[in-house]
This record gives structure tokens, sequence and C-alpha cells, in this order.
């Protein structure tokens, strides 16, 4: 049974939630254009000091705690929902494929690393290239500026089949044109189904191709 | 059939204007959200070349080539010019950076390069052949730079290629920051790094003391009294200066010692002293950017003489006083006061108060009533303030 403070403060805290939830005085969109990030008092005086008092030396009888809240930089619906989604984490995720590179494929450590991003879009395809090239010069790989390049037959081969037997194929043929020397790999980042936000990531070396994301 | 075109043509029209509408409605918000961001982009920029001033790329001055700048997705062309010109602006004023910017035509320009592979069309940079031919020679690099908006962060992606067949990157760098912090505005001369702006904001908001001397122009009028005998005061004008302290420039607590005069000829002059206490509303320290809001409590004391000074008197005056006063001296009174109000500062720079004064030894006064009842007191004068301080 629900002690009655617990039932007071639980209806309490849904008609009153914190800034970042919707509640009965706020929509879910006013909650979704802020991110919130909760802080101690120390730590918020630090980063907003003409605006939250350090707590005092002798501490409070109560400890509290502040939730920063931030208004999104782009509000919604001024981008494609799905180039918002991938955006969003795209620090995140390029670190995370550069870890899952290092880590699937630790023999490849000495060679230099090309980078390729499948988009539907070229302006965000541009950025998801840029970030994971800047995340594998972070984890300590050697990367370069080129793109492997396939003849248009390829493209026209490659095209009709299945999106796994397609970057399998893309990487034979990379290996065997010389488009890829010895030295080299590939990270190709891609999004295979039009509905997703997650990015998945391969990588081609000596023509085998290898998921690692 | 002929009525129904009509219909179908203005419900088509009304579509598309409301496409126009929606359309125009989007380009203000982008170029609202790019002015807000341009500030913080800058400051990323500026924090990248600091980052080459205190440890440069390149040993000697190299050329490089300001390959691309790209904005994030869904902002115009416009914030990607701005920026550019930032950057390059700062990296002329700080040459210490040992990059020197050179214009490439041939590296941004659109190549078309035809080979046993088949037909590639892209800039430049891109293309084997052009770099083959860069590279080697003049051992330049390329500099790319992408800013994107990713939640509530602005992150900056720097990276720079060396321009030959093999494009190895040299050197990448990702920074990110809030875009709830303020920007740090660093002139581009003179580049700080993000501690050092923030020590010297922290001791802008808590440094030493601050004397500021203010020039206030008040008008203070008085509420006639209830006895119809009674002969209310003017309207009295008072230029006031003197000195402004604050032991802090957070300026939090304030205080004023300030002297005036009224005059007005024929009618009345007086002299006042007048000290005064300000408590920071609006915030725990001045803002540098938005209006400032005080409270203040004060007292003064005022001598005041001439035809008009008769009122400040308990009893009402009689037509015999007024005539003893014109054949005789003037009247001459001097009173305290005590005095509570707000006053509103622009920068420090001007502030604009409005404030209720009592007369405690007028409290009877037949000569003058109030404008409000509070703690006990009549208050019997509502002034307003214009003070420009230097």
């Amino acid at each position: 049974m629900m002690a009655f403070p617990q039932f007071v403060s639980g209806i309490f805290s849904i008609v009153f939630p914190s800034f970042g939830a919707p509640g009965v005085f706020r929509t879910k969109a006013q909650a979704r254009s802020v991110i919130c990030t909760r802080l101690e008092q120390r730590q918020a005086a630090q980063q907003h000091p003409d605006r939250i008092e350090p707590p005092p030396p002798r501490g409070e009888y109560f400890t509290r705690n502040l939730e920063v809240c931030t208004e999104r930089l782009v509000r919604a619906g001024l981008r494609e929902a799905r180039d918002e989604a991938v955006l969003m984490s795209l620090e995140d995720t390029a670190r995370d494929i550069a870890r899952a590179t290092r880590g699937v494929r630790p023999d490849l450590a000495h060679r230099t690393f090309q980078v390729e991003a499948h988009y539907p879009s070229g302006a965000v395809a541009g950025k998801i290239r840029f970030a994971t090239q800047n995340a594998l010069m972070s984890a300590g790989a050697s990367v370069s500026d080129k793109r492997p390049l396939l003849t248009a037959e390829d493209v026209v081969v490659l095209s009709q089949l299945s999106p796994d037997a397609a970057y399998a194929g893309a990487c034979e043929r990379y290996a065997r044109s010389g488009g890829m020397g010895d030295q080299d790999a590939l990270v190709a980042v891609i999004v295979r189904d039009p509905r997703q936000t997650d990015l998945q990531a391969g990588v081609c070396a000596d023509g085998r191709w290898m998921w690692v994301r | 059939m002929s009525m129904l075109l009509p219909l179908l043509m203005s419900v088509a029209f009304g579509a598309e204007a409301d496409d126009r509408i929606q359309r125009a409605q989007l380009e203000r918000v982008r170029a609202q959200v790019a002015g807000e961001v341009q500030l913080t982009a800058y400051d990323l920029l500026d924090e990248l070349v600091l980052g080459w001033k205190t440890d440069p790329v390149f040993a000697e001055e190299t050329a490089v080539v300001l390959a691309d700048v790209t904005v994030p997705v869904g902002m115009g062309t416009g914030m990607q010019s701005l920026l550019e010109n930032h950057l390059s602006e700062v990296l002329l004023r700080n040459p210490d950076t040992k990059m020197r910017l050179v214009h490439c035509p041939s590296c941004m320009a659109t190549v078309v390069h035809s080979g046993p592979e088949g037909t590639v069309v892209s800039r430049g940079v891109d293309q084997p052949g052009v770099l083959e031919e860069l590279g080697e020679t003049d051992g330049k690099h390329a500099l790319f730079i992408d800013i994107e908006a990713e939640g509530a962060w602005l992150v900056a992606r720097a990276r720079l290629t060396r321009l030959t067949p093999d494009l190895p990157i040299v050197w990448s760098r990702t920074l990110s920051t809030a875009t709830s912090t303020p920007s740090l505005l660093r002139a581009a001369d003179d580049l700080k790094s993000a501690e050092d702006a923030r020590r010297e904001y922290l001791q802008t908001l808590r440094g030493g003391g601050i004397v500021t001397i203010p020039l206030r122009f008040t008008i203070r009028s008085y509420a006639s009294g209830f006895n119809s005998f009674g002969v209310g005061a003017p309207p009295f004008l008072w230029l006031q200066s003197g000195v402004e302290l604050a032991p802090t420039d957070a300026r939090a607590w304030m205080s004023s010692f300030i002297v005036g005069y009224a005059v007005v000829p024929q009618a009345y002059q007086g002299l006042m002293g007048q000290a005064r206490f300000y408590r920071l509303l609006s915030g725990r320290a001045r803002s540098l950017t938005r209006p400032d809001l005080y409270a203040f409590v004060g007292g003064s004391v005022m001598t005041v003489w001439g035809p008009s000074a008769g009122s400040f008197r308990n009893q009402a005056l009689t037509a015999d006083e007024l005539l003893a006063d014109s054949e005789r001296n003037d009247p001459r009174a001097t009173f305290p006061t005590i005095h509570f109000g707000a006053d509103v500062r622009l920068g420090n720079r001007v502030g604009l108060s409005g404030f209720y004064e009592t007369i405690p030894s007028l409290t009877n006064s037949q000569n003058l009533g109030e404008y409000i009842w509070f703690l006990g007191l009549p208050w019997q004068s509502f002034g307003v303030e214009v003070a420009f301080c230097f």
C-alpha cells in the first residue's frame, strides 16, 4: 500500500513535473524542445556563476539538485526527422565506429584508413564521413582523405545486388581494380534502410568485407 | 460544373499561398537560428586558431587552402560565408599560427577527369591528377571545417590534409560547446583561452570596488491635503550629483551619497543631501547585456525657501500668512525625508527610477496629503528620476 506522502508526491510530480518532462501545464512539444541535464549545485555554480550560487560551506539541511535545460539548437521540424536523429548523436556514433573498427580488426592498426559514408543526403553523408575520420584520428589511426573509386560498370552491377552482397562485392572490386592498396583499409558507414536512424559500419581490407557495427 | 471549377481553383491557389507562407516562416526561423548559432561558431573557430597559436601544426610557415567550410544542415550559405570570413580574418591577424592562407582555384573548381576506369566529375582537391601538380611542388595543405548542431551542442570539426596523391590527414580536431554558454566574443588580435576568458569574466563580476559619478534629474510631486484651506506644494525639480559606491563589480549592493540643488525663479530654491542604499533584484551580478532592476531605500535632508516653500508647515496656510510671507522674508523649511523605490539601469550608464517619499516631521500637515499609506506612514511625495552615470 502506498504511503500517503508518497502518493501526494507522485500526484505532485505528475501535475508539476520537472522542466524536461511533459505535464498538465507543459506539452510534449515544449518538453521535447529542450535537453536537460541534472547537475549538483556545486557543479552548476561552476558552469553558471552568474545565475547559481554555490552551496554554503557548511552545507544545507536538504540536498538541492538542479536541472539545467538548454533549448535545442535546431528546432523540431526545421530539418528532416531522420537527419536530425542521426546528427543528434553523430559524435558518439563516430567514436563508437572508430572503437569498433580498432577492436574488431586490430590487425589493421598500421594501415591507412579511407572513409566512405552512404547516406541519402549528400550534406549529411559529408558530415558523417568527417566525424568518422576525426574519430579514427583521435583513436590513433592513420587516415587518408582519398576515396576508392569504382568503374561505372561495377556500380551498375553492384547496385542490383542485395546490400550484404553489394558491399562485399564492392570491397572485392576495390582490391582487384587497384583502388585500394595493401596498406589501405576502408571504413564504410552505411544506412541500409530508409527508416533507419542508427548508422552501420563495415571494414574492407584485402578484398574482404566485415561488418563491425 | 461551372461553379465547381472556380472553387477548385481557389482551393489550389489557397494551398499554394499556404506553401509560400510556410516557406517564408521556415526561412525566418532558419535566419533566426543561424543568428543565434553564429557567435558560438565564431567561438569555436577562435578556439581552433588559439590551439594553432599555442601548439602550431607546422614548424615553418605553410600554405593552406581553405578548402571547405560546411555549416549545420538546414542553414544557408550566408552563414558559410560569415564563418569563412571570420576564420580568414583571425588567421591573418595571428601569423604565429604558421598558416598562410592561399587561394587555389584549381582545388576548388569542378574538374572532369576521364580515364580507363571511367569519368569522374569532382572538385580539384578530390582529383589525384590535380593534386600531383600541386602538393609535390608547393607543399600545400587543405583545411576542412565542419560545424554541426548536435542537440544542444555545437560541434566544430577540423582537419588538415596534405595535398599529395595519397591525401594523408596530418591533423584533426573536434571541439564542442553548449549553446547555452555565452559567447566569449574574443577579439581577433587578442585571442584568449576559454579559461583566461572565464577568469576575466569572473573578475569583472566579482572584482574590486567601483566608483561612479551620477547626474540625476528629479521631479518630486506632492499630494494635496484633504483640507480645502490647505495650499499644496508645487512639483520640485532637482539637479543632483555625488558619488555612487559599490563594494564589488558585481554591483549587487550599492550606495550613493548625493547633494542637490533646486531652483525655479520666483517660486523656490532648495538644497539637499541624500544617502541611498541599493540592492540588485534581477540577478546576483549586474548584467552586461540586459537592464538591471534595483530596489533602494534612503534618507535625505532638504532645506527649501521661496514663496512656494510655505506649504511645508503642519498648519494650513491662511490668507494672512500668505500676505505676511510676501511682505517679509520668504518662508524657509528644513526637514528630513525617507524614501524607497525601484531603479532600472541600462548598462550601468542610464537609470530610470521612481520612488515614494515621506516627511516624518510633516505627517500631520494640512497642506500635504499622501499617495499611499505604508508602514504606518503617509508617503506624501512621489518622484521620478533620470540618471546618467559617468
